[in-house]
This record gives structure tokens, C-alpha cells and sequence, in this order.
């Protein structure tokens, strides 16, 4: 055990029901219009005469290089042990220079409370033994929680992306990101 | 505060957003989406090993900090409450916190439950705001002054029953109880005691809008055809093949997503039918894109492959069914590449999706409330039930099955809700009744009105007059095709008295209203077939708002004023300790206990047979030829169609369906909750891009959408996932985008008198001058 987690995100198994969402809002009693947790829709299109559409939960990467914790003025962001970046919402100013410069937009600013909002990887609810909130509630169960080690594993034979704690996986995406590059920002 | 504060808009929605990056400055929502994008667009990346490793060497020890200790993250005491939610009728199993002052801090899914595994969708979750909408009606209020007024004067419980109790009596005394309106609306487990209220006054005219457009059709054809619900009971643990009709379950059925995604990844096929490219769709193997309202054609298309390819299961057809033969022969008498022109699937597509369906044994089929909303509902949901029939996919594990008893009074019962006690001469005033044998006679599961006859009688005061309407749980002026006329009658009649947990547009028209609980506040014993089909569950109050009650002590207390009161109970414990006798337990006891269980016994039929008349499954049914229906499953043209009415549809070019459920919302509800709506903030009009090109219409600008009877306002949503042909507009708002305003009421299926609302025939155009976005109505 590394004690470092992995959020592991299963795209195929992502029904866009929007649980996710609406549980992270719940958990940590946020207004409408905060979103530490979105799904995208991406589609339908057709792509090879094949009509295709996804959904993809985007939050916080909980990136290896986090943009963020080297922007903060106030060092309000850090990281913990197990790998999830935090707010301290005593420190925050709400100035929204991290907002500006996550590539995720998974950063907002709280209006109400001035204080910038992202996913914590529901520490609140792991302290208590439970898993966070939209793994829990995901419906099609493809939302998990593993310890680093097992990640080698379950990337087996399936296509994945990751630049931090998060990781996406799928398997029906790999042939299909043939016909997909219409963004040139990365390389293979 | 900091310089990087301001007005600056996003450069590629162009929304404003108070903060922009050094990059040109996108909003955090495009951010996200642009990065969607990008992750699926990208060949997969390995992370090098170093990147993981390098933040953890590089900083210094006291960023990493420990998790704080539990005592200082939640300090309130917090009281866990176990229920049941009824946001939608799927009945997922949740956990209430409550503290010490009675607030529901959370509600959650309880991770116990055998049912849902601890999941819970976005309606549930949401469901603590239900408590505390403003819109919520505080205390028992009647009207002052004329309806349109709006000035309420606050009454005791006592005063308002009473008054409402002399009102109906009075009707009743003047006109006969068939003068009096029962309306409700969606199931909401107190359903069938208002069905007992209704009955036991004699009041014949009672309905709801989803009896003859919702489950109903499916139920009795499944009646009919197997003599128990099977065709609602789909066994997907166990199933190879899931066709999915009609259905979007992940935004209308959560628990069934659940399932078919495990099912999925376990290898089963998942086949599905919609004109829209669904939720549903985009995970599936095969997705037959069919011309909305064509379902019977497309149904009989796939059992006519599975018979003459001699894909049926043979052993069953020959001991356990009737009429085989007579249903070769009728469905001989259609061709294939003429259904294939009928529903616009290829006929290669229409063979696979047979074939697939038909040799991957056990195989289920999950239907949905399309079927009941074709011009046909009734032959529509049996050539489903057939194509179960002669696949033998009856009762066996991994096919539909026979829901189980746990033993507890049924609720379902006629003898429950008293339907044998309405003398047959009221009987007959009821109106509908001879027309719609199978929505108004004993076929039905609960015998209703035929509510478009209901509206028309009235207007026009014939055959008598109706005078009165006791409403609860159901907001009329939206539920209802043609609400224009809907609003008018209701505006006729003398007296409204509305149940609601929410003010609505019904609601603001009535004399009396009274505030009923949410589900958060009702005991309750639910016991679901559809879903939680080996459990019976238990639904507490968590909390208790205001001066809202449950709708069980309402209705009881009712019953008691108008002279019934032997036939209720003095409390909601009272009830359910009732509903639990048989099995020996107290409402109380079984709170503690948590669920009753009683494990599915497939096959029963090899020991019982069939309920049907023959005891056999009935594909030639003797019960529909004796109400004058059609016995054998036959193809209609929808009543407005290209085909069966041109000259309408070139005026009218655009076929229209109202599916397009979201998962935020059910039904009319939920509009007001703005952790929900922020999802879906106007009502969608979903068309092709080359539709669109034609019409000049730009996505996400306003459209108005009209068909015969009316017109209905929405955003459009420009989509590659839908024919050119075809429009989708989501239902449930009112004001401006209520859909029921163009669905009209003259034209009724025959024998159950469902209004048809797939298939519809429409003309969409651009709205010259749109309203602010901001202002949409429809807060529900």
C-alpha cells in the first residue's frame, strides 16, 4: 500500500445521469452554479458512419504538477499525504488566480463564501470510512477509489489518461480516437 | 481585491465570468468541455513513472497534510433515519441525516440496500430541498374573493376539511357523486387510498393523466397475454440480450440503468429502440432509429423473422401457448421491406436485432412509456409481450419474470380500493365507460374515467354536469392533453380543492388548498414490483414541515366527514399496520426489521399455469376479442402521420415525438430545485442539423413548435442523434413550454383511450422576438 489514491473514472460506464454532480453538491453544501464535479457531454457525432456520444465527469486532475498550488499568492493549496490537493479556506482569499490557470476548469470561486471551491476527494466522508460521495452514487458504478498500486491492473489491455490522481479509463474510445483528432494539443 | 478581478467574457460561449487566465480566458465550463474533448480526441498516454513521483519528492514535509479528525469535520449529532425515496416511483433505499433541530442535513443512498447497492440519482439527492422550497404551501388556506384574485386566508386543518366536506356533500346531495372529479396524480403510495376515498363516495369519475398514457396498456396487455405482470419485470442479472424500448433509464429509471450497466459489462447485448439517440442508445450494441410511433411494426417485423427463420422456442410455444398458428398466419400477411418503409429501420437491421434477440437465450425485454403513447397502445404493447412469448423468455432467470408476493395486503387489489362496491348504475354514468372497456371496466388495475371525456363533459355539461374536482398531488393544467381546454374546464367548474406539496398553476386556481407532505415526511410500506421486485421496503418520516400531513391522515379524516369513515383508519400507523398484518408485524416492528423478502421463484407456471382464460400465455387473446378488440397483434398507422393523413403533413412536415425525459426531473416536478434546474434550465426542442440549416434556426435560440391544436415554445438543441425528419420536445413544464398545448384530445386510441403523443405531426420555426432566457416560466 502506497497510501496514495487514484480516482479511477470508467468512461464506457458513465450513463451522463448527472448523480455525481448533484451528490459532490450535497456533500459539501454548495449553491447552484458551483460544479467541483461536471459531466460533458460529448456527441453524438458521427464519426466512420457510426454514431457515438460520451460522458465524461470532469474535476479536479489532483494534477503530478498542479498549476494551482504554484500560482496560489496565499499558499492556501496544498497537497496532502494521500495525494489529494486542498483548499484551506482560512487562507483563501478568493482572488481566483488558481481559477484562471487550471487547464480543467475544475476550480470556481464560492461567491458567498470567498473562497475558491474544488473537488477534495471528500476527505470529510473518508475520515468517517466512506467513499466519496459520487463514487458511492454513481449509477453506473464507474466511479472508484483505489489504492495507486492497483492501477496497473486495471489499465490492463484498456486505454487510459491521467496527469494526477484522477484516471480515465475505456476501451471503446481507443479506436474511435482515430476518427477524434480534431485537437492537436497533445501528442501521442 | 485582486487585479485579476473584473467583467470579462469567456472567448468562446462569450457568458461572463469575473476571472480570465493569462490564456486567452475561457470560463471553468468551457475549460471542462474543451478538455472533454481533447481526452477522448487524444491517443491514449502512459504517465511516466518520475511525473507521479516528482511532487512528492520536490515539496516540503508540511504540505502533506493528515485528514482532520472526525469530531471537528461533523460536530452537529446527527440522527440517521432509514426510508425509502419517492422521488420517482424506482424506490431506491436512502439514509436521512437529521439533527437535533429536525433539518435533514443529508440524504443519501444507503450502501445495505440489496436493491440499489447504496446508489441514488440526482432526484433523490437532491431531495432535502424539497423541504425547504419557497414554493412550498405552508398552511391550509382558502380563497377570498374571486379565483383569479390569489388572496388566501388561512384556515385550521379542521375548518378547511370541514369545509370541503360540506362542499362535496352538497355536490353530491344536488347532483350525484359522478358530479364530482377525483383527480390525482402520479403514483405516490398513497394512490390507491384515494381510489378507496373515491370509491367508497360512489364517485366514478376519478382518474389521473398517466392511467390510460402510462402503465396501464402494458399492464393489461401483460394481463391478458400472460395473466401477470410480467413484461415489467425484466430479469437482468441474469439476462445475455436486454432490448431496451422505448426507455431512457438512466434519466427515468436509475436502478434499471444500474442493472443493464452491470449486465453490459458482463457481456450481455444491449439492443435499443428509439427515434433519439439516448443515454440508453449511445451504450448499446444495436440502436434501431425507428419513426416514432411506428413500434407495432417494428415489433411484429422482429417476430415475424424470429418465426419464419424458426428462431422461436419451439418446446414452449407447443405446451404453454394458444393461437400460434393464427399469428403465423397474420403476420405473414406483412412484408418486411414494406415495415421497413413503415418505420424507416433497415430490413437488415430489423433480422440482426431479431436474430440477436431470438439465439441469445435468456433474453429480456425493458419496456417503456412509449408504448403506452402510440395510436394503439393496446396491439403496440402486446406484439411485446409476444415477441417474449415465442422466444420462451417467460418466467425463466434472465428473462421477464412473475413478480413475488411477500404476502402483505395488496394495495392493487379492486377489493382494496372497492371498485366492486360502486353500484353498476353509477357504474355506467361513468363517462368512458362504454367506449373504453379496458380503461374504465374491471380489466383495468384500478377502473378510471376517460379524462378527455371528462373535460368535454364539463364544457358542455352532457351527458350531465360535472360541478366539482378534489385534487391531490397533481398539477391539471400541465398533465393533461390539450391544456388549453384543460384550463378552460377547470375554470367552469364551481369548486377546486387541491392537495399539493407545491404551489402550482392548479393550485393557484382552486378554492381550498392544503399543504401535504413530501416523501420525506410520510411512514409508508412500499413494495414496488417494477424494481425492488424481492423486497417490500419501508419509508419513515424523517422530519415534519410546517403544518403539512400526510396525504394517508388527509384522505382519512376526510372519510370520516363525508360519512365513510368506516371504511379508513384513524392514523397512518394505524393503516400500515393493517397493509402488514398478514405477514405478522406492526409498522413499528417492521421499521426495525427494514425489508421483507421473499426470493423469486422462477417457473411457476410449470405448477399453476397461466391466469389467463386458457391457462395458457394467450398470443391469440379470447379476453380482447370479448371487449371487441382485435386478438391477434395488428399494425396501425399512427392517427397523424405522413402516411396515413399527406395532406396534413405537408403542411405539417416534421414528425414529432414528446419523449426526451432528463434525468433531473420527473415528471412536471422539480423545476424549482436549483441544484436541478441548473441542469436543464428550459425545455428542449431537439432537431437535426440539417433541419435546422433549412429552417434557419441557430442552436440555443428559441423555437416555437405547432401542430393542429396549438403551439409550444423551446430552446433548440441541434443534435446529429435524430432523423431530419423528426422533433423531439421535452415534457413536463408549463407556461410557455408546456407540451400538453399541442397534443390534442379529440382522437383516442380505441378500447382504452389513450391520447397519442408519438408521432404526432408538427412545423417548427424561429421565434422572432425571444424572451430573456432568464425569464423562462415553468418553476415547478
Amino acid at each position: 500500500m502506497s497510501g496514495r489514491l487514484k480516482l479511477v473514472i470508467d468512461i464506457d460506464r458513465c450513463w451522463g445521469c448527472y448523480a455525481c454532480e448533484v451528490a459532490c453538491k450535497q456533500e459539501h453544501d454548495l449553491p447552484a452554479g458551483l460544479n467541483p464535479i461536471r459531466v460533458i457531454q460529448v456527441g453524438p457525432r458521427n464519426f466512420g458512419g457510426k454514431i457515438h456520444m460520451a460522458f465524461i465527469p470532469v474535476l479536479c486532475q489532483h494534477c503530478y504538477q498542479p498549476e494551482c498550488i504554484e500560482r496560489c499568492l496565499e499558499k492556501a493549496i496544498f497537497r496532502t499525504a494521500d495525494g489529494a490537493i486542498m483548499v484551506d479556506a482560512n487562507k483563501c482569499l478568493g482572488c481566483g488566480v488558481c481559477v484562471a490557470h487550471c487547464p480543467y476548469g475544475a476550480i470556481d470561486v464560492d461567491k458567498v463564501s470567498g473562497t475558491a471551491v474544488k473537488c477534495d476527494l471528500c476527505v470529510e466522508r473518508r475520515a468517517r470510512g466512506q467513499v466519496p460521495s459520487c463514487v458511492q452514487h454513481c449509477i453506473g458504478n464507474g466511479i472508484h477509489v483505489v489504492d495507486e498500486e492497483r492501477v496497473d491492473s486495471l489499465c490492463q489491455g484498456r486505454s487510459f489518461w491521467e496527469t494526477g490522481a484522477v484516471l480515465y479509463l475505456s476501451t471503446e474510445w481507443i479506436e474511435l480516437g482515430k476518427h477524434f483528432n480534431t485537437h492537436k494539443g497533445r501528442k501521442a | 481585491m485582486s487585479p485579476a478581478r473584473g467583467e470579462k467574457r469567456c472567448s468562446r460561449c462569450g457568458r461572463e465570468h469575473f476571472i480570465s487566465g493569462p490564456d486567452g480566458s475561457l470560463c471553468p465550463a468551457c475549460r471542462q468541455e474543451v478538455f472533454s474533448w481533447r481526452l477522448i480526441g487524444d491517443n491514449p498516454r502512459p504517465v511516466d513513472p518520475s511525473e507521479r513521483e516528482m511532487f512528492f519528492r520536490d515539496k516540503p514535509k508540511e504540505f502533506l497534510g493528515q485528514p482532520q479528525p472526525l469530531k471537528e469535520i461533523w460536530p452537529r449529532d446527527l440522527r440517521v433515519v432509514r426510508s425509502c425515496c419517492f422521488s420517482c416511483n424506482c424506490c431506491c433505499e436512502v439514509l436521512v441525516y437529521v439533527d437535533d433541530t429536525g433539518q435533514v442535513v443529508k440524504v443519501e443512498g444507503d450502501p445495505d440496500s440489496p436493491v440499489t447497492g447504496g446508489v441514488l440519482c440526482s432526484k433523490g439527492l437532491a431531495a432535502k430541498k424539497l423541504l425547504t422550497s419557497p414554493r412550498r404551501i405552508p398552511y391550509p388556506m382558502v380563497k377570498r374573493g374571486s379565483r383569479a384574485s390569489g388572496n388566501w386566508d388561512r384556515v385550521s386543518w379542521d375548518e378547511a376539511l370541514d369545509l370541503i366536506a360540506s362542499k362535496l356533500i352538497d355536490l353530491k346531495d344536488r347532483y350525484g357523486p359522478e358530479s364530482i372529479a377525483f383527480l390525482e396524480g402520479t403514483r405516490r403510495g398513497w394512490s390507491r387510498v384515494f381510489s378507496r376515498l373515491a370509491n367508497s363516495l360512489g364517485a366514478v369519475n376519478a382518474g389521473a393523466p398517466g392511467w390510460a398514457q402510462c402503465l396501464w396498456p402494458r399492464l393489461i396487455t401483460s394481463r391478458v397475454t400472460f395473466g401477470s405482470e410480467l413484461m415489467e419485470v425484466p430479469d437482468y442479472p441474469n439476462s445475455k440480450c436486454i432490448l431496451v424500448w422505448g426507455k431512457n433509464p438512466p434519466a427515468t429509471y436509475p436502478i434499471h440503468a444500474r442493472e443493464i450497466m452491470a449486465a453490459r459489462a458482463r457481456g450481455a447485448v444491449i439492443i435499443t429502440v428509439d427515434p433519439v439517440f439516448s443515454k440508453t442508445a449511445a451504450k448499446s450494441d444495436l440502436w434501431l432509429q425507428l419513426r416514432p410511433g411506428t413500434d407495432t411494426a417494428l415489433a411484429l417485423g422482429m417476430a415475424k423473422v424470429i418465426i419464419e427463420e424458426g428462431l422461436y422456442d419451439e418446446d414452449f410455444v407447443r405446451s404453454w401457448t394458444v393461437g400460434f398458428d393464427k399469428l403465423a398466419a397474420r403476420l405473414g400477411g406483412y412484408s418486411l421491406d414494406e415495415i421497413s418503409k413503415i418505420t424507416w429501420v433497415p430490413k437488415e437491421l430489423i433480422q440482426e436485432a431479431a436474430r440477436v434477440y431470438a439465439l441469445s437465450r435468456p433474453a429480456s425485454v425493458s419496456q417503456g412509456v412509449t408504448l403506452d403513447q402510440t395510436s394503439n397502445p393496446i396491439q403496440t404493447c402486446r406484439s411485446l409481450a409476444i415477441l417474449v412469448a415465442i422466444t420462451g423468455n417467460v418466467d425463466v432467470p434472465g428473462g421477464n419474470i412473475v413478480p413475488s408476493r411477500r404476502g402483505e395486503v395488496s394495495r392493487n387489489a379492486h377489493s382494496f380500493i372497492r371498485a366492486e362496491s360502486v353500484p353498476r348504475k353509477l357504474l355506467e354514468k361513468r363517462l368512458g365507460y362504454k367506449e373504453y372497456p379496458l380503461l374504465c371496466g374491471e380489466l383495468a388495475p384500478v377502473p378510471s374515467v376517460h379524462m378527455p371525456s371528462l373535460w368535454r363533459a364539463v364544457i358542455t355539461e352532457e351527458p350531465y354536469p360535472i360541478r366539482g374536482a378534489l385534487i391531490f398531488g397533481s398539477n391539471v393544467l400541465v398533465s393533461y392533453a390539450n391544456s388549453s381546454m384543460v384550463e378552460q374546464a377547470l375554470k367552469k367548474l364551481e369548486f377546486i380543492a387541491v392537495a399539493d406539496v407545491f404551489m402550482t398553476p392548479t393550485a393557484d386556481l382552486a378554492d381550498i388548498i392544503f399543504p401535504a407532505s413530501s416523501w420525506l415526511e410520510r411512514n409508508n410500506v412500499i413494495s414496488s414490483f417494477q424494481t425492488s421486485r424481492e423486497y417490500t421496503l419501508v419509508q419513515q418520516a424523517a422530519t415534519r414541515m410546517g403544518e403539512a400531513r400526510s396525504d394517508f391522515e388527509i384522505i382519512f379524516d376526510l372519510g370520516k366527514r363525508l360519512g365513510i369513515g368506516e371504511y379508513f383508519w384513524e392514523t397512518e400507523k394505524d393503516f400500515l399496520d393493517h397493509i402488514l398484518e398478514p405477514v405478522g408485524l406492526t409498522f413499528d416492528e417492521f421499521t426495525c426489521l427494514k425489508r421483507l423478502h421473499v426470493p423469486v421463484k422462477y417457473r411457476s407456471y410449470l405448477k399453476e399455469g397461466f391466469k389467463t382464460p386458457s391457462g395458457k400465455v394467450e398470443l391469440y387473446s379470447s379476453v380482447l376479442e370479448k371487449n371487441g378488440l382485435d386478438p391477434l397483434p395488428s399494425y396501425h398507422e399512427p392517427f397523424q402521420s405522413p402516411l396515413e393523413t399527406p395532406g396534413l403533413a405537408e403542411e405539417f412536415p416534421l414528425v414529432l415525438t414528446t419523449g426526451g425525459r432528463v434525468p433531473v426531473f420527473r415528471h412536471s416536478e422539480f423545476r424549482h430545485i436549483d441544484w436541478l434546474r441548473e441542469r436543464c434550465p428550459f425545455p428542449i426542442v431537439q432537431m437535426h442539423p440539417a433541419t435546422a440549416k433549412q429552417l434557419g434556426i441557430k442552436p440555443g435560440t428559441e423555437v416555437v413548435v405547432e401542430t393542429p391544436t396549438g403551439s409550444v415554445n423551446g430552446i433548440a438543441d441541434v443534435t446529429e442523434g435524430i432523423h431530419p425528419s423528426v422533433v423531439q420536445v421535452t415534457p413536463g413544464w408549463w407556461g410557455r413550454g408546456n407540451i400538453n398545448k399541442i397534443v390534442q384530445n379529440e382522437w383516442c386510441a380505441p378500447g382504452i383511450g389513450t391520447t397519442p403523443m408519438r408521432g404526432l405531426l408538427c412545423r417548427v420555426s424561429r421565434v422572432k422576438r425571444p424572451v430573456l432566457l432568464d425569464e423562462w416560466e415553468g418553476l415547478g
